[in-house]
């Protein structure tokens, strides 16, 4: 059964539709909140979990305009920031030297330590367009940002990442 | 590290996440909440209906009703109506036959 029909029965209140739907797409939600988070798998499958509640309470409002998975991508972000709002989290915004002592014995390793240092943009921001492949408009439709300062999240976490990554080799 | 090696890390694709009943706990979840809504809706309906009985005066909302079927009861007029309406359909129905 193709995407649109299982939307259609998820709308109409089947929930084995919406599971069919929700084990589609899990993966992407969770490894996009699992970066976000990072790497607090717990925290990461809270958030999806929620999501996912909220989007099959809202499912009717799902219009088809983009992909279901950004539609969820979406409302997990929004989630994420909600959950770092009320802990008032800040943004980390830290100079690539404090980085100096990062151990890297793996590049994949030091990929995912480097971009626990990015802002909660910048990091949904590089996910989302490369580890993900969205298209800067549906990454920018994601993360509620207009394109150009999704596109200058790309360009500073790019900045930033390199240089981790360089302090770190 | 080169800008060609830089992208090629950027670009690799998150872990897969095993769904691991993840989807199932969810549908069970929904599943829970909707019963939980059921169930919820009836003790709603339930106690407005007890509220109803307890604080409506039912008795003195039913009286204009009662004197008023009393009243066509005993009335000739009304009567003779449904007699006429009785007989005519009864005429009706011979006629057909």
């Amino acid at each position: 059964m193709n995407e649109n029909a299982l939307l259609a029965l998820a709308a109409a209140g089947d929930t084995a539709a919406y599971e069919a739907l929700v084990r589609t797409h899990q993966s992407r939600l969770r490894g996009f909140l699992r970066r976000l988070a990072r790497g607090d798998r717990a925290l990461a499958d809270d958030l999806a979990q929620e999501a996912i509640l909220e989007a099959w309470r809202k499912i009717r409002q799902f219009r088809g305009e983009g992909a279901f998975s950004a539609w969820l991508a979406r409302i997990g972000y929004r989630r994420y920031l909600m959950w770092a709002r009320q802990r008032k989290l800040e943004p980390l915004d830290e100079d690539a030297n404090d980085c100096a002592a990062m151990p890297s014995p793996d590049m994949k390793l030091d990929l995912e330590k480097a971009m626990a240092r990015l802002s909660p943009p910048e990091r949904a921001a590089l996910t989302l367009c490369y580890a993900q492949s969205y298209t800067n408009e549906e990454a920018a439709a994601i993360l509620a940002l207009p394109l150009g300062t999704l596109k200058s999240h790309v360009a500073r976490g790019r900045e930033k990442l390199k240089a981790l990554l360089e302090v770190a080799s | 590290m080169t800008e060609q090696e830089f992208e090629a890390l950027l670009k690799r694709p998150l872990v897969e996440v095993a769904d691991q009943g993840f989807s199932r706990g969810i549908t069970a979840r929904i599943e829970r909440q909707a019963r939980v809504g059921i169930w919820v809706d009836w003790a709603a309906v339930f106690v407005t209906f007890v509220l109803i009985v307890l604080f409506v005066p039912l008795g003195r909302l039913a009286a204009p009703f009662e004197v008023i079927g009393i009243g066509l009861g005993l009335s000739l007029p009304f009567a003779i109506a449904c007699a006429a309406l009785a007989l005519t359909q009864a005429g009706l129905r011979w006629v057909a036959d």
